[in-house]
């Protein structure tokens, strides 16, 4: 899905790279999470991803389509949608329908066809009952669904999120990123996510650190949490229940690094103090 | 104050206002304005204010969601008012000190005034019954001819709709900033007028800030939405005209006319 190939990327008027030498290979389907500290360049990545950067210097293909050939322009940011932090931000109708009919009428799709498309990105994202609602009415954990159901309507080949939970509260945040997982599931989507909470990037089936523009970490989600002190030494925090498997094995419990899920931390504690 | 600037909010309905197409609404806002421009007498005033009020029944919105929007441009219109009043020229009628008014003033105050209230509740007629999207469509369609001088009638029609969509949010945004300077103690509602006025410039920079943030996003947003500047776009219903557009296209053209011959019967 998306290939990149020694990006560096510095913005105008600057001198140092915030992009420097990056190199990937993302597989259609896959679920991916970049997590990494503040100004480490993660929102600069994911701008790549749909052609909004450009390169300064490597290149980015998506589905093969070189971002630097204006021709593909358009093309790429319909295969892959982009979401950002705030909902309010990004909505340009005042009635969820209309919302979501936005992209498609950009990309010059017959009336009929956008209301069949956007009544099934509606369903899709869980709101269609509020199609006819005010956007200005609608909740926070709503508005982002609105946001989703416009992306899912270009029936894209991927989905960027910028931080895109960061302002929903953790119930609509495992609520909102259920239906974007299963819609992953349905369409085969590649997701690439952006994120500061790491049980969202527990969610990916690979985990990529990014610290001064640099990939530094790249594996699964249990590979790259059960390295705790390289996360601190990047200034991140591991998920709680891989922290406190940390905190055992420091204490010289015979715990293993891995760990995968509640169900496997219990299990593990169990077997620990069974004596086993 | 702030937070009731209704001008530019969409209410969603289902009303013969709300079902018109965008373009027979956009030109009886503007064959309302011109009326109002014209209207110079009691009649005048009159029959544009019933044109309003048949507008305001037919998109089954409540006089209330109307007369909210006018509390925010209360000060200012009736600032203008006055002013007029005094600055008429004509023959003294009551006089304070240096400052005298004449019936003249009054008369022309009185129509300053009655041309505000229904202006702003007629452009708020538009934008309640006509979201910003068919807004843009409308306008685009519109302004079409434009192409000939190498002006992109959707890029017109977009700025005039995102500038209308602007207005609630930039005053809910005004009213935020606001409440978060008096929760550390700037004066807004108390203190002396100097204090006041430092008060309201403070307020502007956030906003300003603000406002290039939030339409930074917003462009990015489109971008990534597939918006190409001058681009034709697609809508999700199509424009076509029905009888009831053609009806309310005469009525307005009628009582326009009406507003334009009134002063010839005096």
């Amino acid at each position: 899905m998306f290939t990149i190939d020694e990006l560096v990327f510095t913005y105008p008027d600057e001198n140092v790279p915030v992009l420097n030498g990056i190199s990937l290979h993302i597989s259609p389907g896959s679920v991916v999470a970049l997590i990494g500290p503040n100004a480490s360049g993660k929102s600069t990545l994911a701008r790549h991803l749909n052609a909004l950067l450009l390169p300064s210097s490597g290149r980015v293909l998506i589905e093969g389509m070189d971002s630097r050939d204006p021709q593909y322009t358009n093309l790429i940011r319909q295969r892959v949608g982009l979401i950002f932090q705030n909902p309010d931000d990004q909505m340009i109708g005042s009635n969820v329908e209309e919302e979501v009919a936005f992209g498609l009428g950009n990309i010059g799709v017959a009336p009929e066809e956008i209301r069949k498309r956007s009544d099934e990105a509606l369903r899709m994202a869980g709101i269609y009952d509020l199609r006819t609602q005010s956007a200005h009415t609608l909740s926070g954990g709503e508005k982002q669904r609105v946001v989703l159901a416009e992306v899912l309507a270009l029936r894209p080949q991927g989905i960027v999120l910028d931080e895109a939970t960061a302002m929903l509260d953790p119930v609509i945040r495992q609520e909102w990123l259920q239906v974007l997982l299963s819609a992953g599931r349905k369409y085969n989507l590649t997701i690439f996510m952006i994120t500061h909470h790491m049980d969202e990037a527990l969610l990916a089936d690979r985990v990529l650190v990014l610290d001064k523009g640099r990939i530094v970490l790249d594996g699964s989600a249990a590979e790259i949490f059960s390295k705790v002190d390289k996360l601190r030494e990047y200034g991140l925090e591991p998920p709680p229940l891989q922290a406190l498997m940390y905190t055992l094995a420091e204490a010289g419990c015979p715990v293993p690094a891995e760990v995968y899920g509640v169900k496997n931390c219990a299990e593990i504690i169990s077997r620990m103090l069974a004596g086993e | 104050m702030l937070q009731d600037i209704t001008m530019g909010l969409y209410i969603p309905g289902d009303s013969i206002a709300h079902r018109l197409d965008p373009r027979v609404k956009i030109i009886l806002a503007v064959c309302y304005v011109i009326a109002l421009i014209c209207a110079s007498d009691i009649l005048s005033y009159g029959l544009a204010a019933l044109t309003l009020a048949g507008a305001v029944t037919a998109a089954k919105i409540k006089p209330s969601m109307l007369l909210r929007g006018m509390r925010g441009f209360i000060v200012m219109i009736a600032f203008t008012a006055v002013l007029c009043a005094f600055m008429t020229p004509g023959a003294s009628w009551v006089q304070w000190g240096w400052l005298s008014l004449s019936k003249e003033g009054i008369y022309k105050g009185a129509q300053v005034l009655l041309s505000f209230i229904l202006f702003i509740a007629g452009t708020s007629w538009l934008t309640f019954t006509t979201s910003p999207l068919q807004l843009m469509e409308g306008m685009s369609k519109l302004l079409y001819p434009l192409r000939y001088i190498k002006v992109s009638p959707q890029e017109v029609a977009l700025i005039m709709s995102i500038s209308m969509r602007f207005v609630p949010i930039m005053a809910e945004e005004s009213y935020r900033i606001l409440n978060a300077q008096k929760a550390r103690g700037a004066y807004i509602d108390s203190g002396n007028i100097t204090q006041r006025v430092q008060a309201m410039v403070s307020l502007l920079a956030p906003l300003f800030i603000r406002a290039w943030q939030r339409s930074e996003t917003l462009s990015t947003a489109m971008l990534c939405r597939c918006y190409q500047s001058g681009a034709e776009r697609t809508g999700l219903r199509k424009m076509f005209m029905k009888r009831a557009d053609y009806t309310a296209l005469a009525l307005m053209s009628a009582v326009l006319l009406i507003i334009i011959a009134l002063p010839d019967y005096y």
